[in-house]
């Protein structure tokens, strides 16, 4: 038998086959992109956030940095207005502030900018009005002052401008050769010489410049909203008087403002993040996430990079007890040097100002903890593949550890059927800050599953259809056969929705109405009987569209008894006077048939927060969720709909029957001044309320078979029966399916 | 003296009984060596993973993990649609299974025999093939639409439309799609198959005036029973696969006909119901290996004087 050697010609041949299969696997797992490279945060870049004590900034006019001195331009608005001009010196905090000298009453500065040098070139507008405040003349002044405010020069623009009358500038900056580009959203942009001679206009075509400013390398970048979505970004060539090939960046929400960045970027916040976009190649990637420096990403208000690699930001803090506007320095530290705090994550489907703003106060006043928030919204704010992506990472074992349940479909109950969700009163009793029976008793009945609570809703909408009370005398509820009853008896020119086509029959009388069609308990279906076949045929007669008619609006067939339900949400006290007010009669709230006559459904409206069972300090979880339903949030400025408890329903009545002055409402050819409710149409709107016991929901997989099969039926190439067959066989494996 | 002589021939006797044993455990290592990645990819992509289902289907949830032991299992067996999709996945496979094996096997017979244009007629056979199934699914739905072209032709023959995916009908159409695509396949295997069988075999039972059908059935399908065996599991893998033809054409939620044991494993994974998922594979799979247990069993018997 020849000897085994490593070193003969076939031994070779194995192991460099062997290895080079191994080797194929190398490349798995790797994340994509670089550190700081679309994929992702670089991990070794922490920035953390230095507040400077910068004067006053809530009138913030412009402002720039410019070899460590930053210049603030802002205005003040008193009993006279005034513009100051401050200085801060980044390295030593010293200021400066100077009220700018030969301000008129009858001006008002339009736009500003600051050279390098810390001079200002100012816009002014001076606008006549009549004694009955009707316009008459604008004269625009070009001046200009030094970097102590001092005046240098002033002359009249108006004719060198050439700007219309009632041109508003949104657009002012100079190029690195000394350009002005100046413009608006509705009007081209134009370019001017040094000298302020007008040398031409840049045709945007049917692009709408919604931001311009130059990078750090001189490259003028215009931002718009893009066609397909997203913002675009364009080199401006000023000289060649054209914008250059758009470049679709990652931003979709917010304005399509861009500050400039290092380099050939352009900055910009998306979400919770902050992007940079190389305008030469068309490149993104993400700096970092703000939420890390426990600073709320909604309140950003602008961006500029420093020579050291921080940034400084400005902002405005509208959700906080005199927050107000400020600046401080993003500032890149060694991650050793922050202190180590057991992180939780709470994920949601696009992360609510709320949310972000109840974790920043957990983070900033917690030393042992921090909250992290995941977000799974799309860029193309696809709600689907979000919870899909979101249901996927549960699946894998990488569980949140809260999660934040508002909408209408978040599938919670089946998550805490699975154990996924832990029950949050076990929670409340050891934390003893609330009990259950501080939870509406209605709202407890609604969210409850076999007595215990999964989520923690903040506040809630009430859904149904309002009506009024003298066409639905002794019904409870719109039973699909009741609907049709009704049909019958009305008069030619009456409908009993506004959208009364074919689809909007369907989702009043089946799929709002699900549970007169399905027994989810018995897991029994009823889509083969003569009453769904009498729905269908109804809604066949109806339009494929809905045909519009400009003569006649909702709120006119309403008052006249032409349109007989309104399919509605209430979240206030002034929705329920202002509809009321519409119909012009006694109205009533009713819904569809449920576990019980009521009807009336509840949505859930602001966070709604649930703990999933892996999460190892729930009792710190819990710390969050309950602030959601704290006399803080919900006497703030994010809470929106009716509270879920009975301090904050208390108050939230107190409020709406004593409400300051007056409010107006409008709808279409209707309007009214809202005042303090009365304390009868706090208890019609409460009578409201109380029946609302159930949650709305919306089973989309049964809708889905549904849609697929009436509409063949509706072409009229099926008839009534088959189309029912149909859907009963299909729907019912779907429910026995989930027995 | 002797005994020591004994000894010493004995301690002799050892010392290659030793290097040889040595040497056995050494090459045994390093065939080992030269195993290990291929041994570790099916553990981690194959043992280890039916593992896991095994005990996702032993637990509550997978999350708190409480043993039920048969409670799922139990649960899957009362499930409704799970006993429809088993029905239906066998009733598909007891039809599709042996008619895509006979109908292969009479169209290899009949190309092995010096017809006209054989060669071409195995390209066509086997082109379903090559055919995208994306492509697959729009041929059948131009095809068998309620407003395809079969119904045009129903219609001018004075008959009514078809619907052929939400009727009882629509087996049929599965079952064509079945055919159509893994037939030529199967045929292949058949034709190399019958190429392997001994020209002297035939001859000698020519000679013996044996008639033809007792050639074909004690030595063709004596000889073809290994191909039989391999034709009709890749028949029966190929019938659960058919659910991926179905879903394209029906979606989530098909005509009670249509609905198969995939089809309840798909949807209860995406409601993550992981222990129905996982009792429903481990059943099915208990099922798989009874079946191709009594398949290899009948082709041991049948077969087992061509081994010798």
């Amino acid at each position: 038998m020849r000897k085994f050697s490593l070193f003969n010609r076939r031994s070779l041949t194995a192991l460099t086959l062997s290895v080079a299969m191994v080797l194929g696997l190398v490349g798995c797992g790797k994340e994509d992109g670089v550190a700081g490279g679309s994929g992702g945060i670089n991990p070794d870049v922490v920035y953390k956030a230095e507040y400077l004590a910068v004067p006053d900034m809530n009138s913030v006019v412009n402002w720039k940095e410019t070899d460590g001195t930053l210049h603030i331009l802002s205005a003040i608005y008193g009993e006279k207005r005034e513009y100051k001009l401050c200085t801060y010196n980044l390295a030593d905090g010293s200021t400066t502030e100077t009220t700018m000298e030969g301000v008129t009453e009858d001006r008002y500065w339009s736009s500003a900018i600051f050279n390098e040098d810390g001079s200002l070139e100012v816009i002014e507008i001076k606008e006549d009005y009549d004694e009955e405040w009707n316009f008459i003349s604008r004269e625009m002044y070009f001046n200009k002052y030094d970097s102590n405010g001092t005046p240098v020069s002033s002359e009249d623009a108006t004719e060198k401008l050439q700007l219309g009358e009632d041109a508003y500038i949104s657009h002012f900056m100079k190029d690195a050769e000394g350009n002005y580009l100046i413009g608006s959203w509705d009007m081209p942009l134009s370019i001017y010489s040094p000298e302020l001679e007008k040398v031409g206009e840049i045709s945007t075509g049917n692009t709408q410049i919604d931001g311009l400013c130059m990078t750090q390398s001189g490259k003028v970048v215009a931002s718009s909203w893009g066609m397909n979505g997203g913002v675009d970004v364009a080199v401006v060539d000023v000289a060649g008087k054209k914008l250059g090939t758009a470049i679709n960046t990652e931003k979709t929400n917010g304005s399509a403002v861009v500050w400039p960045g290092a380099g050939d970027t352009v900055l910009y916040m998306n979400g919770n993040q902050l992007y940079s976009c190389d305008v030469v190649t068309g490149e993104t990637a993400v700096v970092m996430d703000i939420m890390d420096m426990d600073v709320n990403p909604d309140i950003i208000q602008s961006v500029y990079p420093l020579s050291d690699g921080s940034f400084l930001m400005s902002y405005h803090d509208w959700y906080s007890e005199g927050g107000g506007a400020g600046m401080f320095i993003a500032k890149p530290i060694d991650p050793s040097e922050v202190k180590e705090r057991i992180e939780l994550t709470v994920a949601t489907i696009y992360a609510s100002q709320e949310l972000n703003d109840a974790v920043i106060k957990f983070n900033q006043s917690n030393e042992e903890y921090r909250i992290k928030v995941v977000d799974y919204m799309t860029d193309d704010w696809d709600f689907d593949a979000a919870l899909t992506n979101l249901q996927n990472d549960i699946v894998a074992g990488n569980v949140p550890d809260m999660i934040d349940m508002r909408g209408i479909n978040m599938p919670w109950r089946n998550w805490a059927a699975k154990g996924i969700l832990t029950d949050l009163y076990p929670l409340m009793e050891a934390d003893g800050e609330y009990a259950k029976e501080d939870l509406l008793e209605n709202v407890r009945e609604a969210y409850e599953v076999d007595g215990s609570l999964y989520i923690l809703p903040s506040t809630v909408t009430i859904q149904g259809l309002l009506v009024k009370e003298k066409f639905v005398d002794g019904i409870t509820t719109l039973s699909p056969s009741v609907l049709l009853e009704m049909e019958k008896t009305l008069p030619e020119d009456t409908d009993l929705f506004w959208y009364n086509y074919q689809g909007e029959i369907m989702y009043s009388m089946v799929y709002n109405n699900m549970d007169s069609w399905l027994d989810y308990e018995k897991g029994e279906c009823y889509f083969n009987t003569d009453e769904f076949k009498a729905v269908l045929a109804y809604a066949k007669e109806q339009p494929a569209e809905m045909v519009w008619d400009d003569s006649v609006t909702l709120p006119g067939q309403l008052a006249a008894d032409k349109v007989i339900f309104y399919n509605v949400g209430m979240s206030q006290v002034p929705d329920y006077q202002f509809n009321k007010y519409v119909f012009g009669e006694d109205i009533t709230m009713i819904g569809y048939p449920g576990k019980d006559d009521d009807g009336v459904r509840l949505v859930t409206n602001g966070c709604a927060m649930a703990i999933t069972e892996q999460c190892e300090h729930k009792d710190v979880a819990w710390q969050l969720a309950k602030t959601f339903i704290s006399e803080e949030y919900l006497t703030g400025i994010h809470a929106w709909g009716i509270p879920t408890t009975q301090a904050g329903l208390d108050n939230f009545i107190y409020e709406a029957q004593h409400m300051e002055g007056e409010h107006g409402y409008s709808w279409d050819d209707v309007e009214m001044s809202i005042t303090s409710a009365t304390d009868e149409e706090v208890e019609e709107f409460l009578a409201i309320l109380e029946k609302a016991d159930e949650l709305q929901y919306m089973d989309t997989a049964i809708q889905k078979i549904i849609e697929e099969e009436v509409a063949p039926y509706f072409q009229g190439q099926k008839s009534e029966e088959e189309v029912a067959d149909i859907i009963q066989s299909r729907v019912d494996i779907y429910l026995k399916e989930n027995m | 003296m002797k005994k020591k002589t004994s000894e010493a021939n004995v301690k002799k006797a050892s010392v290659p009984r030793k290097k040889a044993t040595k040497r056995i455990w050494k090459t045994r290592a390093k065939l080992g060596a030269f195993l290990a990645p291929s041994l570790g990819g099916v553990s981690v992509f194959y043992a280890v993973p039916f593992l896991v289902v095994i005990f996702y289907a032993l637990v509550d949830n997978p999350i708190s993990k409480r043993f039920v032991f048969l409670e799922n299992f139990i649960n899957v067996f009362q499930n409704q649609a799970f006993q429809l999709a088993a029905w239906n996945t066998l009733k598909f496979s007891l039809v599709a299974v042996p008619l895509a094996v006979i109908i292969s096997l009479l169209m290899a017979f009949l190309l092995d025999e010096r017809i006209p244009f054989a060669s071409k007629f195995r390209s066509v056979y086997l082109s379903p093939m090559m055919v995208p199934i994306a492509s697959i699914i729009l041929v059948f739905q131009v095809l068998f639409n309620y407003n395809g072209v079969i119904n045009v032709v129903i219609e001018w023959f004075g008959g009514n439309q078809i619907d052929w995916f939400k009727s009882d009908w629509a087996p049929l159409v599965v079952l064509l799609l079945f055919l159509w695509k893994n037939l030529g396949y199967n045929m292949i295997l058949f034709l190399a198959a019958l190429g392997t069988i001994p020209r002297e075999a035939m001859e000698v039972a020519l000679l013996e005036s044996n008639s033809a059908w007792k050639m074909f059935w004690h030595i063709k399908i004596r000889y073809l029973s290994p191909t039989i065996l391999f034709v009709t599991i890749m028949s029966l893998i190929s019938s659960f696969k058919v659910f991926r033809e179905v879903y394209l054409l029906t979606g989530d939620y098909p005509y009670d006909s249509l609905y198969t044991l995939q089809h309840f494993m798909n949807n209860t994974f995406r409601q993550l119901d992981y222990q129905k998922l996982s009792s429903a594979a481990i059943i099915m799979a208990v099922v798989m290996v009874i079946i191709i247990g009594g398949l290899y069993i009948a082709e041991n018997h049948f077969g087992k004087d061509m081994e010798e």
